[in-house]
């Protein structure tokens, strides 16, 4: 390994592993208070466990009961990614259905009732709406599909958003403030001082290699802050000894190929856990599950019986759901805080910053360990401060008013579709994942026309966005373009645009005919990895009818190659 | 009863070959449909035994000729309906498409003797076939010439130019003196014309003012340049039989479409043809959706949704496996609707009710769409006589056949003997249903 000369200067203040939303958040804080930063993502930004969540700002009413203090702070951060990102933000409406099966139905109604009047109290600092409750006529009325037998029902409204996007817009803001974001970059060991005694000294920062070209690299750095989730104590153990511990959960969510119900609707699994399903897009959920996972978490995967675990649970005030035909399944392991003994759904989801230098004698490196989606400002905020302090910079926290890239402006997509006379649908998206940077993306149609073309049918996806996700997002293989854009993500099973969305990331990124071929083959692949322990009905046919269709377009020889090639180089 | 001696249920390439056979043998024939299978949305190729994991050198140059693939796939792939056919498999196949190609005209005669054809794909990959439609591009005679790969400005379904791309870099990986380059070519003169769909912009060709364009657009880009052949989106008409004997005519170069799969220019002009070959070989067709399919002491009962029953001295089940409908998965658990006969796979009858939720799908349809699960090849399991079997591996009944992609042990999707198995199996089945 190279010697770094002690003297001189670290070309960082900060360097941060991990792209999700803790690692680009972290990122995006400290090169707004005017740090150099560097961050390294060994697969993709959002990949883990930020991208496969419920997709939710969540105002905390789980903490309501016992942790009312932890309540308010999530509504009120809430409210602040509300006003940075107003475009990545959508109103959910829930329903909490009360069956009519015990005496006991009207008491468990009143008392649903009396809890969200609690919550109402919170509801301003996030714009939601009070509760209300529903007769059983009204509930009938309002969500015709939910099993009939209800003693009635309580709405109370939360915020959806788009993990993936969430993450983007904070490595592009990190980027845009002079932040360096390294996608399919691995930190593969952290730099040690060398001290007089013959020991190692503080963290100075970190070899990496590209995953997809091999080419390695050392940077050095002040502080290196470790924020990868459930990998914490991986990444961590790499700069020597650590007792740091991470209690990972497996979650999953089972996608459905249109919006099955109206509202979020809440139900309960065979084992008493709350479970619920939501139309998000042109698609729904359902999740989620939380079990302790022991396995390998580079390789994670959902499976048939979790799969069942909440259709059965949904199918009880549902029942149609049975029917409705699943194309795929998201799986992250949640990086909850370390305790032996409690259930899963007992453990705290609050965060901690683990300073290795005082715990492990490891100066120099920081981990951030826990943490939630709706949390991820406030939990970015309190370690900037920590580093900001160590480095001495005075510049305030301004994550809570500066607008995320794009969120600046409302602006309306009728206008933007006629004026670049593409589809207002596709537009639609596009705002929401753009905001008011819209205009850019599809400026580029103004040149050549041929990119206003809708790559993805099921989404829609406009051949401009995909361009501009490998141009000006990171985005260097077919799955990196999906969690921009949501390219592949519908009902097709990325039938129709896999191919030509692999033509299109070739040419950006300048890769052979033939790695497009390859592109798309591995995206078939890991999207059919995705929902095989689903198959079922409909999506049935459509496995015979996608795998004919590339059979005949004559990928076979490409599709093997990356079964041989393995899936993760 | 129905009036018909044998009653066939589908109409795709296996329900034509089933009813071409049952006619030659002088049966009364009434095919019922309900809706376009998996053959409407096939391409324009034509396998009988293809390696569709070939590699590029393999495919520009094939090591051997599709006989020697056909007994190959029959001996290794012991499953596959194939190799019921024993040591008769090619003079089935050979027998099956002598019968069922010149019937539906728009496709070149096989020779088993040789290689295929060297065909190339809408993904810009090269792909070999037993045969092709006449309207798709044989690349064969075009060795160490060059492939023009047209252009069509405003066509947004196939990127001409990372197809010519595409190829020449795989021809170059492979070693093959074949050169392919983008040639552009103004065939959309109309600005509308850009925001039509494949066949819209096909059909274009079928009229004589569109053909009439067609030609003179060829012919003004190949002139004064060195084309030894012109590849084209898949445009060349729905109407015409032959349409590329017409353009190699009047343009002086072989002109033809790639392969492009999935409800498009290619199965449209299939659909027509088997309906045309149902009508000249005195078949009647009826568009009816069957409810079940009973088999009864006095003969299998063929009831329709609307509840009339048909019977005949034969019925047989052309239904095809998952796209089509002729296979159902629900619950977890693989089943045939119509007859409620048992699926067989890798020689064994698939056991329902695995567990109180069904099959682990993954075990079932695998975790890799290029090579499939057990699922994929899951079927109903025949005798000698192509009867459907039960459970105990006996005839269901005396009259129930079946053929085509319902096999077990045939993967349409994957295994490279689409519309040969459906062509060979279906010619045999009628030919039982008649005898």
């Amino acid at each position: 390994m190279a010697a770094i000369a002690r003297e001189e200067k670290p070309m960082f203040d900060v360097v941060v592993i991990g792209g999700g939303i803790n690692g680009t958040g972290v990122a995006r804080d400290c090169a707004l208070r005017g740090l150099r930063v560097a961050l390294f993502e060994k697969n993709d930004l959002a990949f883990g466990a930020s991208g496969n969540n419920s997709g939710m700002i969540h105002g905390g009413v789980r903490y309501l009961t016992d942790h009312p203090e932890v309540t308010e702070q999530s509504c009120r951060d809430s409210g602040y990614i509300q006003a940075i990102a107003p475009n990545l933000l959508f109103r959910i409406p829930f329903l909490f259905p009360i069956p009519n099966d015990s005496r006991k139905a009207a008491v468990m109604l009143a008392a649903v009732d009396a809890f969200f009047s609690f919550y109402d109290r919170y509801q301003p600092l996030k714009h939601g709406k009070p509760h209300t409750r529903l007769t059983p006529s009204e509930v009938r009325t309002l969500e015709p599909g939910l099993t009939t037998d209800l003693a009635g029902a309580i709405t109370f409204d939360e915020w959806g958003t788009d993990g993936h996007r969430l993450c983007v817009l904070n490595a592009i803001d990190a980027r845009e403030h002079g932040a360096k974001i390294h996608v399919h970059t691995e930190v593969e060991a952290l730099l040690r001082e060398e001290q007089s005694d013959g020991t190692r000294g503080r963290v100075h920062g970190v070899v990496t290699r590209d995953t997809l070209t091999g080419k390695r690299e050392t940077t050095t750095a002040k502080i290196v802050i470790n924020a990868t989730g459930a990998w914490a104590p991986i990444t961590a153990a790499l700069g020597g000894e650590s007792a740091t511990k991470v209690r990972p959960g497996k979650g999953i969510h089972v996608c459905y190929d249109r919006r099955v119900s109206n509202y979020a609707v809440v139900s309960h699994a065979i084992d008493g856990r709350q479970i619920f399903v939501m139309p998000w897009g042109n698609l729904s959920w359902i999740g989620t599950t939380d079990d302790d996972y022991f396995g390998d978490l580079d390789d994670m995967r959902a499976t048939t019986d979790e799969v069942r675990y909440l259709v059965s649970g949904v199918a009880r005030v549902l029942p149609s759901i049975r029917d409705a035909r699943i194309i795929g399944t998201t799986v992250g392991a949640r990086p909850t805080l370390y305790a032996y003994g409690p259930t899963e759904d007992e453990l705290s989801r609050e965060h901690e910053i683990v300073d290795h230098g005082t715990k492990d004698g490891v100066a120099g490196l920081y981990s951030m360990i826990g943490g939630k989606l709706a949390s991820f400002r406030i939990f970015a905020e309190e370690m900037t401060d920590v580093v900001a302090k160590e480095l001495g910079v005075k510049s305030p926290c301004t994550t809570h008013t500066a607008a995320l890239p794009g969120g600046d402006v409302i602006v309306p997509p009728r206008p933007i579709a006629e004026k670049f006379g593409v589809p207002e649908l596709a537009v639609r998206r596009l705002v929401y994942r753009h905001g008011s940077r819209a205009d850019a993306v599809l400026g580029r149609t103004s040149k050549s026309r041929d990119e206003r073309a809708v790559v993805c049918a099921c989404e829609p996806v406009l051949e401009c966005e995909v361009r501009h996700a490998c141009r000006e997002e990171g985005a260097r293989t077919l799955e990196d373009v999906a969690r921009r854009t949501r390219l592949g993500l519908g009902a097709c099973g990325a039938m129709r645009c896999a191919h030509r969305g692999a033509q299109l990331v070739a040419e950006e990124n300048g890769y052979p005919p033939r790695e497009a071929h390859l592109l798309a083959a591995r995206f078939l692949v890991e999207r059919y990895e995705s929902r095989a322990m689903a198959i079922d009905g409909a999506q049935a046919q459509q496995e015979e009818l996608l795998a004919a269709r590339f059979g005949a377009g004559g990928l076979g020889f490409e599709g093997l190659r990356v079964r041989e090639g393995g899936r993760k180089e | 009863m129905s009036g018909a001696d044998v009653l066939v249920i589908g109409a795709g390439v296996a329900g034509l070959a089933a009813a071409l056979a049952a006619r030659d043998g002088g049966a009364s024939v009434l095919v019922l449909d309900a809706h376009a299978g998996a053959s409407a949305l096939a391409g324009g190729a034509w396998d009988v035994a293809t390696d569709v994991n070939a590699s590029p050198e393999d495919v520009f140059r094939p090591a051997r000729s599709l006989e020697q693939a056909l007994i190959a796939k029959s001996r290794e792939d012991t499953a596959h309906p194939y190799a019921k056919l024993g040591m008769n498999v090619v003079d089935a196949v050979r027998a099956a498409h002598e019968r069922v190609l010149p019937a539906l005209a728009i496709y070149r005669p096989i020779d088993l003797r040789g290689t295929g054809l060297l065909l190339a794909t809408d993904l810009g990959l090269p792909r070999r076939a037993a045969t092709a439609q006449h309207a798709v591009l044989a690349l064969d005679s075009a060795r160490g010439g060059a492939i023009a790969v047209a252009v069509l400005r405003g066509y947004r379904y196939t990127d001409s130019a990372f197809l010519a791309a595409s190829l020449a870099d795989v021809a170059d990986i492979a070693d093959d003196d074949r050169r392919f380059g983008a040639l552009e070519l103004e065939f959309f003169r109309r600005r509308e014309d850009a925001l039509l769909h494949p066949h819209e912009i096909a059909a274009i060709a079928d009229g004589e003012e569109g053909r009439a364009r067609l030609v003179q657009t060829l012919t003004r880009a190949v002139a004064g340049a060195q084309h030894d052949a012109v590849l084209l989106p898949p445009v060349l008409g729905l109407r015409s039989d032959d349409i590329a004997a017409e353009l190699l005519a009047k343009v002086g170069v072989p002109v033809g479409e790639v392969i492009a799969p999935l409800a498009g220019p290619q199965g449209l002009r299939l659909v027509r043809r088997i309906d045309a070959a149902l009508r000249e070989s005195g078949c009647t067709r009826r568009s009816a959706r069957v409810r079940a399919i009973l088999p009864r002491p006095a003969g299998t009962t063929v009831v329709l949704d609307d509840g009339e029953e048909l019977r005949a001295k034969a019925v047989v089940l052309a239904t095809g496996k998952h796209t089509s409908g002729g296979l159902v998965t629900r619950g977890g658990e693989i089943r045939e609707p119509l007859a409620d006969l048992p699926v067989w796979v890798d020689g064994r009858v698939l056991a329902l009710a695995s567990s109180s939720g069904g099959r682990d799908t993954a075990v079932l349809f695998g975790n890799n769409p290029f090579i499939g699960g057990p699922a994929f090849r899951a079927g109903i399991a025949f005798d000698e006589r192509f009867r459907a079997l039960d459970r105990s591996a006996r005839p269901r009944a005396p009259d129930l056949l079946v053929c085509g992609a319902l096999l077990t042990g045939h993967d349409p999707a994957r295994d490279g003997t689409g519309f040969g198995c459906a062509a060979t199996t279906g010619w045999l089945a009628g030919r039982h249903a008649s005898a």
